[in-house]
């Protein structure tokens, strides 16, 4: 074979065998050991920080409103969806005051895509430029002790007031009464277990026919919501029947039950 | 390819050395000629590395976990707190353009059987939100007859057999033994083939570090027994997570308890989101 | 640098990642380069292995344009990317399911044929340089002869070997290399409008078309700069070559369209809107009308008529345009066009060609004309012409 073939042949080797010695020294560390990746990038990616803190984080900064929070309906709401984020070590910031009215709308302003179960309030109507924090509590946002009663409320919705609605569902009207009678917790729990199917009491279930959770609701809200059933003024394939069924002495004992209920989420 | 075993990380490894062989072979043959480049290729070590100890987390034991994700589209209420945390816990940049986790709302209005589809990207959903940290959908169907209107959350579905993993030039995506696709940051060249391999539209392009970007499941939280971000804030419970081994974790209950589906099957992909109530136009 | 990104506008609903496209003009021109390769040595392996001797005046411009264009085939991908210092990690640790990760490889290994190719060629040519000349470009050729200076019978014979072997390979390198490419793109399963098994042989018969269009203008042109007269016969059997190719592409891009529209999976109304409404310039008129269609005419007439002398020179240079505009446009409306027909089957976008970013048209037309510059280079190191290598003996 002519010298320059044998040549070109023995250059082609050499820049083979430089590719090969050169690849196998620049391969990074960890690459294998796994698969076909970066063993490192697992330790890397699972080292980031945690920037969104869990409500316990908050527990030891404000202990007497976690408690509150804790015990209330609202707890499905964690602190950081309000309160913003929190890099676990740093001390939460609060929310002023005059952001209450975007914060609580962006979940319960009305808007079309939003389940019958959320409650949902047409703003302009409901509070006007208000803040929600005049009557409601966020931590535990249901009206008892603060602002108007909800008794008061049903009675402004009956004079045609529809602010307070359901989604798509219609307007929440109600029999307005002055003050509605309490009934019967241990009355109520017998009858609750079709209830409690739906609306849990122990855990929400996850179906998708889960409606609201009812513990630790107040009375006057679940009987009102129920007579609103009952009067067709509040529209549910499901609820309406099964409040038709009902005795008005029965609404106040699932009421009574309802809001003894511990709330556990 | 034995669909029952699909789950299985063992089948999966395998599979992928299979593919591995099948692509050196490929390769072999067209580096026949000059034989240089053939001495470079190395199939990947396969089912031979199976990872020993509790693999590369300290204090977590990958192969004990295997991660799925639910979303019960029926709880869902659109408020976005998923998508916000989501950027904050991740450092994703605030834009309608970048997101790891996204809302969409289908609403069929005035009779029409074609939805009218928008996202917290939508340009009046934007302005709605009126500040550039903040989404919200509007009430943009306030004045005509809706007949049917619902939200549907969207995240990375991190596939059992990922187009994204498949087509990585470079091994800088790739799926975890707990079941997590993730993306090696130092390593991504940036070519941008994944985003173009993924049918749902969930990675970007992080144009401030130069590398695709894309929902890691928070691998940083649920390895330190955390939920992930949006799971932690949602207050509808519509996104659910967990360990699919653990017959008892919210994940495993949901699958159980409701007909799940799972967008675009006809991918072949496997994705490993669950839902319940989406729609015949929702993929 | 205020904007590190560009977002599109969009109609109808895509998802909110899409609205940044991945891939610009640049992997428009890397398709397109690659073509180009593959056609350029096409023309070259029709002299030296199927002996067609009218094909003898470009065959070895043939391979040079080849070698040129092949140099700088990365250059699109390597400016695309987010690390290109990252970019051997492709290499060093290939994921082999990756088509892209072969590419590397596949590359590599053509730019070594053709350069060994190139050697063989011009051996003969770089030993009588490497004899006469002095100064450093003496030196340049004393280095690549490597230190043979043997141009025996016997040492030809073996040269002739080589030549015909490389070439042999070369032809399965060059044209595996680009239908990979239309793999890259068919191989997807998440848009409609790349996902084909059809892909590979349409950028195969694509770019065989564009590398023989692009000899045509770049002999023509290069007559014309040397004032030596075009040979006709040369000339034609690159037409006939392109005449042919150009029909199989044409049927191959209709039966595609037809296959994509009649199967009309899912998304299929937003693919009809898009071939209707924005893509019917790019895609119906320049395209598949212009582009393919008008050449197709133009080239059978003048084979009927038998047109001769200058007529037949012009008619055949205007084809050879269009079809290179064809194989662009192909390449545009494949990238570019698939991208803008959303991955959710419900939404188009609008991709806006931005001017002198990286991903403009300033950079992508520097890329693309880099080879020709090389080209130019090239050509006085290494004479490809019949009368030059004549006058040098």
């Amino acid at each position: 074979m002519p010298k320059h073939i044998m040549r070109l042949i023995a250059l082609l080797v050499i820049v083979g065998a430089t590719l090969v010695a050169g690849r196998y020294a620049l391969v990074v560390h960890s690459y294998y050991a796994y698969g076909a990746y970066r063993g490192d990038s697992v330790t890397e990616i699972a080292a980031l920080p945690v920037q969104v803190a869990p409500s316990s984080y908050y527990k030891s900064f404000y202990p007497a409103v976690h408690e509150k929070w804790a015990t209330g309906i609202h707890n499905v709401v964690q602190c950081t969806v309000c309160h913003g984020p929190v890099t676990v070590g740093a001390t939460p910031q609060l929310v002023k005051l005059e952001n209450t009215a975007e914060i609580c709308t962006n979940c319960h302003a009305v808007t079309a895509g939003r389940p019958t179960s959320q409650p949902q309030i047409n703003v302009a109507k409901h509070s006007g430029k208000q803040e929600c924090l005049n009557c409601h509590d966020p931590h535990s946002p249901l009206l008892t002790g603060k602002g108007k009663s909800i008794a008061a409320l049903a009675a402004a919705a009956s004079e045609g007031d529809d602010d307070f609605s359901g989604g798509s569902s219609g307007g929440t009207t109600a029999p307005a009464k002055e003050k509605l009678p309490s009934g019967n917790a241990a009355l109520g729990q017998a009858r609750a277990a079709v209830c409690t199917t739906c609306h849990g009491v122990e855990k929400i279930v996850r179906s998708v026919s889960a409606g609201p959770n009812l513990a630790g609701q107040t009375d006057d809200h679940v009987a009102l919501e129920l007579h609103a059933f009952q009067a067709g003024t509040r529209s549910s394939p499901v609820m309406e029947p099964i409040a038709k069924g009902l005795s008005a002495n029965e609404i106040n004992d699932l009421a009574a039950y309802f809001a003894n209920a511990a709330n556990k989420k | 390819m034995d669909r029952i075993d699909e789950d299985k990380p063992l089948d999966r490894r395998a599979v992928i050395g299979f593919l591995a062989k099948a692509g050196v072979g490929a390769a072999a043959f067209l580096c026949g000629g000059a034989g240089v480049a053939n001495a470079v290729l190395e199939p990947a070590p396969a089912g031979s590395a199976a990872p020993g100890g509790s693999g590369p987390v300290p204090g977590y034991d990958w192969t004990k976990h295997r991660w799925g994700f639910g979303v019960d589209a029926t709880r869902c209420i659109g408020c976005l707190r998923c998508a916000v945390a989501c950027k904050q816990e991740n450092n994703v940049a605030f834009d309608p353009h970048h997101f790891r986790t996204w809302v969409e709302r289908y609403a069929y209005v005035d009779g029409s059987d074609k939805p009218l589809i928008d996202s917290q990207a939508d340009p009046a959903n934007i302005a709605a939100a009126g500040r550039p940290d903040n989404y919200r959908f509007d009430n943009r169907y306030a004045e005509v007859k809706v007949d049917k209107a619902f939200f549907v959350p969207k995240l990375c579905n991190h596939c059992t057999r990922p187009a994204c993993v498949q087509v990585c030039p470079t091994g800088a995506t790739y799926k975890s033994v707990d079941g997590a696709v993730l993306i090696d940051h130092d390593y991504c060249i940036g070519c941008r083939y994944c985003i173009q391999a993924c049918p749902y539209g969930a990675r970007f392009f992080n144009e401030e570090r130069q590398v695709t970007d894309k929902c890691t499941w928070c691998y940083h939280r649920i390895t330190k027994a955390m939920m992930p971000a949006c799971v932690e804030v949602c207050p509808a419970s519509a996104r659910i997570f967990g360990d699919l081994n653990n017959p008892h974790s919210a994940i495993s209950e949901f699958i159980h308890e409701n007909r799940v589906e799972v967008l675009r099957p006809e991918t072949g992909n496997g994705p490993n989101v669950f839902y319940v109530g989406i729609d015949k136009e929702v993929n | 640098m205020d904007e590190l990104f560009q977002s599109q506008s969009f109609i109808g609903y895509v998802y909110p990642n899409e609205t940044v496209m991945p891939w610009g003009v640049l992997i428009v021109i890397y398709p397109y380069l690659t073509g180009l390769v593959a056609g350029a040595f096409t023309v070259s392996s029709l002299y030296q292995v199927f002996g067609i001797k009218r094909l003898r005046p470009v065959a070895h411009f043939a391979l040079l344009t080849s070698l040129c264009l092949m140099i700088f085939v990365p250059t699109p991908l390597l400016l695309h990317l987010g690390h290109p210092e990252r970019a051997l990690n492709a290499v060093l640790t290939p994921h082999t399911t990756s088509a892209m990760a072969m590419f590397g490889f596949a590359a590599g290994f053509y730019i070594l044929l053709l350069l060994v190719e190139t050697w063989f060629v011009f051996r003969p040519y770089i030993v009588q340089q490497a004899q006469s000349r002095q100064g450093p470009l003496g030196l340049f050729y004393r280095a690549l002869t490597l230190g043979s200076y043997d141009l025996s019978e016997k040492a030809m014979r073996h040269d002739r070997g080589w030549i015909f072997m490389l070439a042999i390979i070369g032809i399965p390198g060059a044209h595996g290399l680009h239908g990979y490419v239309g793999f890259v793109f068919g191989s997807l399963k998440s848009r409609e409008w790349w996902s084909s098994d059809l892909m590979p042989p349409i950028f195969l018969f694509s770019a065989i078309i564009s590398g023989t269009a692009l000899l045509i203008v770049l002999y023509v042109l290069s007559c014309w700069l040397r004032r030596k007269p075009v040979d006709l016969s040369c000339l034609k059997a690159m037409a006939y070559s392109l005449w042919g190719f150009l029909m199989f592409t044409l049927l191959l891009e209709g039966v595609e369209l037809a296959s994509l529209v009649y199967r009309g999976r899912e998304g299929i109304d937003m693919i009809m809107n898009y071939i209707s409404g924005p893509a019917f310039l790019p895609f119906i008129v320049l395209q598949l009308g212009i582009g393919a269609t008008v050449p197709i005419v133009i080239l059978s007439f003048v084979f009927w008529r038998g047109t001769t002398g200058r007529a037949l020179a012009t008619a055949i240079l205007v084809s050879a345009a269009l079809v290179m505009l064809e194989v662009l446009m192909m390449r545009w409306n494949v990238v570019i066009g698939g991208q803008e027909i959303s991955k959710t089957g419900k939404g188009l976008l609008t991709y806006a060609l931005e001017i002198f970013s990286k991903e403009g048209i300033v950079g992508a037309s520097c890329v693309l004309a880099a080879p020709f510059i090389l080209l130019l280079f090239v050509v006085r190191l290494f004479p490809p012409w019949e009368d030059a290598s004549s006058e040098a003996h």
